[in-house]
């Protein structure tokens, strides 16, 4: 066997190919479900909890500043495995799918709490003077006048944040969940071969490179023209 | 880290078993092999740092008798055939159970233990009487192992779902905390996790699956199969294998249990790459 | 309640599994300091190149970035790790590791020190020319440390990034201190020495955090 025909083998073997092709097809769908979930959660929640601090109750928003540092300091595999292995002896039990949706909300919401609130922040000052003196109350200036302009300028930073936190979706291959990671290496293991792994990176590639190139496109189209 | 593990592994080993026979040949390089650094009482973390175990302890005293430096990594029991398939391993020192699917891709030792399946539940579930109590629940077993394989394939027979977990302890784990409904493992391990972790109690053994516990070895490797198998066999003969079981399993093996038995030939007999021609062991 | 105690903060075990766990914290540190290095050689490699005019350099570039920026690192590190060895490239755990933070926070930093050139003003770096500095003297001392400060936050968190991510090193067996916590773990079949791990990195990495957090509301106010 050449050494191009033993690489072949190995990393494009058509038989195991074909055998755990189907397999990580469902891999896939799990990817692309948590995927989904977590940006809707993570995002919804970053953006809720930035409308919180923006009302400026002290005490309130020591809270979210701690929660915030908190999930942006662990790294998201271990905050998985303490959901996972740790949450369960106070009685709360939930599946690695809902673990790792859960952990990567957290930590989503907080970079998206971040880039949000930053965001609304960076709105100027007359602009909220102007809401006033068209007679709008404060709901209606944070959510007519201010949110519409922090959210453009927020949306290229949390475009790259938002993906690089989606494929972490991954990291539930450490806590039983069969995405496309887990079942590629299940069967590399049955196999003995690391095809299953090679259809795995491509899956992931199908999925996220357009994603990346959409995100490139997002950053240019999005950037606030000096 | 892995030298310091290599280090207190030979210590324990000398220790435990004495030292006599031959001294390590100077210029061969050591063997390499690996075990699964979470399979308690096979290949286990101690606290001290450095691995432990039957296993481990098992192939260092192979390994010296073959004159032979032994380094045993640790790794996930999913990546380790493929590992070993890729030339990173020379054998396995992890418990493997020798099964015909895996046979056609790899040489087998004769096996130095037997193996059975059994089942592992949380303390105060309904006992499992037969595999028909498995409809509708969730079974937790090892990614890559045999147990793996036998659950993907009967789990739509039977109605189960099955969780791969990337080590044993998290499968049991998942048991305890109440997200499998059993554990499918080896016996040994099955009972030994009980001891350790009291919500755990062994459960259903499944009779029919006995199979051998041997060393995989790359197809190519038939020489170093012979050398390593008559090291085993000579352990046998001496009883230091059922020496090592007593230690570590709490029981002495029967007479008729592979701890004892010498099989005939070179690899597990019945499965492929057997080599039925008669070996007498050189010890 | 006792339970939770017993089952996340067990001093015993806490104590029983502290040398280890410390030798993990010692193993993340110089993870740190092996992949940070790594993962800014890699980026400024990308970013140089990318500076380049032609359009048969630019294209295969964006297309390396995504590439790397695309597959989760998880899934290079396993790749790496058990699928190239069947190529005959046996790099070990820490061979892998270096590796692919090299491909994967390269392509990041190289897109975060990209932006940092383009936004030095083109002017800055023909008054250097124009006061008779070399190319690699232009490059050193006047463009790129204006591009660095430009991007100062973007680089900090990014860096906040890869030494989180060497986390993911654990699941090749590499002992860090995950690993070491999922070792004990799985000895004791408790939790606690995850809690530990857990605030071993809070404790490490919480003062980066408020100082991105400032250094962060800062540009983007001035981004306007």
């Amino acid at each position: 066997m050449s050494a191009w025909d033993a690489f072949v083998f190995s990393f494009f073997n058509g038989r195991v190919a074909a055998e755990y092709a189907p397999k990580i097809a469902e891999g896939l769908v799990v990817t692309i479900a948590l995927a989904g979930l977590v940006v809707v959660s993570g995002v919804a929640l970053g953006l809720g909890l930035a409308v919180l601090r923006a009302f400026g109750f002290r005490v309130l928003n020591w809270g979210i500043v701690f929660a915030v540092d908190l999930f942006r300091a662990l790294p998201p595999l271990v905050i998985i495995v303490l959901i996972y292995f740790g949450l369960p002896s106070a009685g709360i039990g939930l599946s690695g799918f809902m673990a790792t949706w859960l952990a990567l909300t957290l930590v989503l919401m907080a970079f998206a709490e971040e880039i949000f609130y930053g965001s609304i922040a960076a709105v100027p000052k007359g602009q909220w003077e102007a809401g006033r003196a068209l007679g709008l109350r404060f709901l209606p200036t944070l959510f007519r006048i201010v949110l519409p302009q922090a959210i453009r300028l927020a949306v290229p930073p949390l475009t790259n944040r938002t993906i690089a936190i989606t494929k972490g979706t991954a990291l539930g291959s450490v806590v039983a969940v069969s995405e496309i990671l887990g079942a590629a290496q299940s069967g590399m293991a049955f196999s003995g071969n690391p095809t299953p792994l090679t259809l795995g990176a491509i899956a992931y590639i199908v999925l996220f490179l357009p994603v990346v190139a959409a995100g490139r496109w997002v950053e240019t189209r999005f950037a606030w023209r000096r | 880290m892995r030298h310091t593990r290599t280090l207190l592994g030979a210590l324990a080993g000398a220790l435990l078993l004495g030292l006599a026979g031959p001294a390590v040949a100077q210029g061969q390089p050591p063997l390499r092999c690996a075990v699964d650094g979470t399979f308690a009482p096979h290949a286990f973390p101690s606290l001290q740092g450095g691995v432990q175990g039957f296993n481990v302890d098992l192939f260092r005293e192979a390994a010296r008798r073959m004159g032979r430096e032994l380094t045993v990594d640790s790794a996930s029991f999913s990546g380790l055939i493929p590992a070993m398939n890729a030339g990173r391993y020379d054998f396995l020192c992890a418990p493997t159970t020798a099964t015909a699917e895996r046979a056609q891709n790899m040489l087998f030792t004769e096996g130095y233990l037997y193996t059975a399946f059994q089942f592992g539940i949380r303390r105060g579930s309904q006992p499992i009487r037969s595999l028909d109590d498995l409809r509708g629940k969730a079974i937790s077993v090892n990614k890559g192992s045999a147990y793996d394989a036998w659950a993907a394939a009967n789990a739509d027979r039977l109605g189960f779902t099955v969780q791969t977990y990337d080590t044993q302890t998290d499968a049991v784990q998942a048991v305890i905390t109440g997200r499998a409904y059993a554990n499918l493992g080896g016996n040994t391990v099955v009972r030994y996790a009980a001891t350790r972790a009291p919500q755990f109690v062994p459960d259903l053994v499944m009779t029919d699956t006995r199979a051998h516990w041997s060393a995989p070895l790359p197809l190519q490797a038939t020489a170093l199969r012979v050398q390593l198998e008559n090291a085993l066999e000579c352990m046998k003969r001496d009883g230091t294998i059922a020496r090592l079981s007593q230690q570590w399993f709490g029981s002495a093996p029967a007479e008729d249990d592979a701890e004892r038995t010498v099989f005939p030939g070179t690899g597990v007999p019945g499965l492929a790459n057997y080599d039925p021609t008669p070996r007498e062991p050189r010890c | 309640m006792n339970e939770f105690a017993e089952a996340f903060l067990n001093a015993e075990i806490a104590v029983a599994a502290a040398p280890l766990l410390w030798q993990g914290v010692v193993q993340t540190v110089l993870l740190a300091l092996l992949t940070v290095p790594l993962g800014i050689a890699g980026g400024v490699l990308i970013a140089l190149l990318s500076t380049r005019r032609s359009r048969w350099v630019r294209l295969p570039l964006i297309a390396w970035v995504d590439l790397f920026r695309a597959i989760p690192p998880l899934v290079l590190l396993v790749f790496l790790y058990a699928g190239l060895p069947f190529a005959g490239l046996d790099l070990g755990a820490w061979g892998a590791v270096a590796l692919g933070f090299f491909l994967n926070t390269g392509a990041y930093y190289g897109e975060i020190l990209r932006a940092g050139i383009e936004s030095v003003p083109r002017g800055q770096a023909e008054a250097a020319r124009a006061l008779g500095l070399r190319g690699w003297q232009v490059w050193s001392f006047v463009v790129l440390p204006q591009a660095v400060r430009n991007v100062l936050p973007d680089l900090i968190s990014n860096t906040l990034e890869v030494v989180k991510l060497t986390s993911i090193a654990s699941v090749v067996a590499l002992p860090e201190l995950l690993f070491q916590a999922r070792q004990v773990q799985s000895v004791t079949f408790n939790a606690t020495p995850i809690m530990v791990a857990a605030l071993a990195y809070f404790a490490l990495l919480w003062p980066v955090v408020r100082l991105l957090s400032r250094l962060e509301n800062r540009q983007i106010a001035g981004r306007r």
